[in-house]
């Protein structure tokens, strides 16, 4: 048992280093999509910091609450993309054959899939994520490890919803357009503040679309921390995981293949 | 020993149809309508341990689809299979271990990143651990000579070099059993007698069982003793490769340039198919004429610059097993 995780541990390092070390293969683009995406980020908490200049608090939000709200979906987005890029690419991968490269391999489908890319641009996502988290509360190790649980909470939760989406192609077929708009959703939502929405529109960013653990349920942790929300957040995360699984492995029975040319590329 | 068993392995497609044009595409969005595509069609064989065995056929006859079963890639509509004793669909994981494969238009090396570092991945996916990974690569590099490039970036290697790549890659974990799915497709002559060498090599010093596809006729000829031949699902031959040569492979045609302009040339039992001053093209039916004994009169007629031979076409091969009566060919499979 120690052996197996040992491995698989090792496994998902190797990989993490070979997609890092693809990504620095072009040093140029690499620390100008890492640059931008961190200054596109800025731009976004400008336009609030606007607002905020001119009211007080937002449905009892104030800028504080914005700015730990975008260091929790910036970082779980950034946990997503560099640990589990490969959760972006699923429907193509189902509609084009390329599982069949996974399938040929010992290792589980659904983990070689999510671990096999990596996004480069994310490392600006992770590095606003930090210094946001840095700045608009008083530090500690102990908060700073803690604001990375709940970022990487959020990231399982980011990438399960993803699983889930991307998984239709095995239904549908071709539906990477559809997964990614479910994505676009849960993000766009993640970035604004829960106490704008009507109850029942809370409801479902509790459940469908759940960008509640995403980072309103971390913000809330991150302000005032309980036991029980923190229970919460990490069993929904586990429990979403196991149902992604599910889902998953039940639409590859459908799987089809394909003869499609294919190579290993990373973004 | 049987490395491979298969009994009346079928696979059905279910694909949706449509009418040509919008109108056909607003139709199948309203009310899709499906046909069943049979890809393989109750196929049996057996292939022994250490045998190199060519699975042969035109394109959409089922030879991947064949393969996608027995590495467990896909499941079969019906019939069985095991493949080093397992059920590839029910031990794909366990099986994975066993054997290894070569998908010639699927890469499994990463496209900006020296193959090493591939080589390096895969000792990590088939948990070879440190020494054991290093020796293997050590001998791995030096079967398939590739100590030149295997630093150099993949996207930076000619398609024969990463090819060499691919298999080296595909036997680290030192398989029993190898699935080569067309490896020399695009490849230039050189390339391609390159490949068969190694192939040859892993098979001989390896003692690798190898389940090679391809439509290229000349790689079956100069690599296989055995060849199953595969058409629109089913095995029509199940043969000797010498018995295929001399029965089926028995047209080849030259192409010949000449070093100096020639527009008179007389060739005897050879069918000419085009004669300009600046080269001859020839069918020969080795059957009656060798090759050597046409070259030789050519020879002596013509200074040459440059010649190509040409195996039939796959589908020429097939059109030509079709031809034969019933019965004609101990092996012959499809009657």
């Amino acid at each position: 048992m120690f052996t197996a995780a040992k491995r698989t541990v090792k496994f998902v390092f190797q990989y993490f280093s070979a997609n890092l070390q693809s990504a620095m293969e072009y040093r140029g683009a690499f620390l100008s999509q890492v640059i931008f995406m961190f200054i596109n980020n800025l731009m976004l908490l400008f336009f609030w910091w606007v607002l905020f200049t001119r009211i007080e608090s937002l449905n009892g939000w104030s800028f504080q609450h914005i700015l730990l709200l975008y260091a929790a979906a910036s970082g779980a987005y950034a946990c997503q993309a560099l640990l589990f890029g490969g959760s972006f690419h699923i429907s193509r991968a189902i509609a084009e054959g390329r599982l069949d490269f996974y399938l040929a391999m010992p290792k589980p489908v659904l983990l070689h899939v999510l671990i096999s890319r990596s996004s480069a641009f994310a490392w600006g996502d992770l590095a606003f994520a930090l210094t946001i988290f840095l700045l608009a509360s008083s530090p500690s190790l102990g908060r700073t490890l803690g604001f990375i649980v709940l970022i990487f909470a959020g990231g399982v939760v980011m990438t399960s919803f993803a699983v889930l989406a991307h998984s239709l192609s095995f239904w549908l077929g071709h539906s990477a357009q559809l997964a990614n708009q479910l994505m676009e959703a849960l993000l766009s939502f993640s970035l604004y503040p829960e106490s704008i929405f009507s109850a029942t529109t809370r409801l479902v960013l509790y459940t469908v679309i759940p960008a509640g653990f995403v980072s309103y349920l971390p913000v809330r942790i991150l302000q005032e921390f309980t036991l029980a929300h923190e229970s919460l957040l990490l069993v929904f995360a586990l429990g979403l995981s196991i149902l992604a699984r599910f889902v998953f492995y039940r639409g590859l029975k459908r799987y089809e293949s394909g003869n499609l040319v294919v190579i290993n590329v990373v973004d | 020993m049987a490395a491979m068993e298969v009994n009346g392995l079928h696979k059905v497609f279910r694909t949706k149809t449509k009418e040509p044009g919008l109108r056909g595409s607003v139709q199948a969005l309203l009310r899709p309508t499906y046909s069943e595509v049979v890809a393989v069609n109750g196929i049996s064989f057996e292939v022994e341990t250490g045998e190199l065995l060519a699975f042969i056929g035109p394109n959409g006859a089922g030879k991947s689809t064949t393969i996608k079963m027995l590495t467990g890639i896909l499941n079969p509509t019906a019939g069985s299979a095991k493949v080093l004793g397992l059920v590839p669909w029910e031990a794909r994981r366990q099986l994975a271990y066993t054997i290894g494969a070569v998908f010639g238009q699927k890469s499994q090396l990463w496209y900006h990143l020296p193959a090493l570092d591939s080589f390096r991945l895969l000792g990590s996916i088939y948990e070879i651990d440190g020494k054991d990974l290093e020796r293997r690569l050590s001998q791995v590099v030096e079967l398939f000579e590739l100590d030149e490039f295997i630093k150099t970036p993949v996207r930076k290697l000619s398609l024969g070099q990463r090819m060499r790549c691919e298999i080296a890659a595909s036997i680290l974990h030192k398989p029993k059993v190898i699935f080569l799915d067309e490896p020399t497709i695009g490849l230039d002559v050189v390339a391609k007698l390159k490949i068969r060498e190694l192939i040859k090599r892993l098979n001989e010093e390896e003692k690798t069982t190898i389940f090679l596809t391809s439509h290229d006729a000349g790689d079956i000829e100069q690599l296989c003793k055995r060849v199953i031949v595969i058409n629109h699902g089913e095995i029509i031959l199940d043969t000797s490769t010498s018995y295929l040569r001399h029965n089926y492979l028995t047209t080849k045609i030259l192409n010949v340039k000449f070093a100096a302009p020639c527009p008179e040339l007389s060739l005897s039992n050879v069918e000419i198919l085009k004669h300009t001053e600046k080269g001859v093209k020839f069918r020969v039916n080795t059957k009656f004429n060798s090759i050597e004994s046409v070259l030789s009169e050519l020879f002596a007629q013509v200074d040459t610059e440059d010649i190509s031979v040409e195996e039939p076409a796959m589908e020429v091969i097939i059109r030509d097993i079709y031809g034969r009566p019933a019965g004609e060919g101990e092996h012959n499979a499809a009657g």
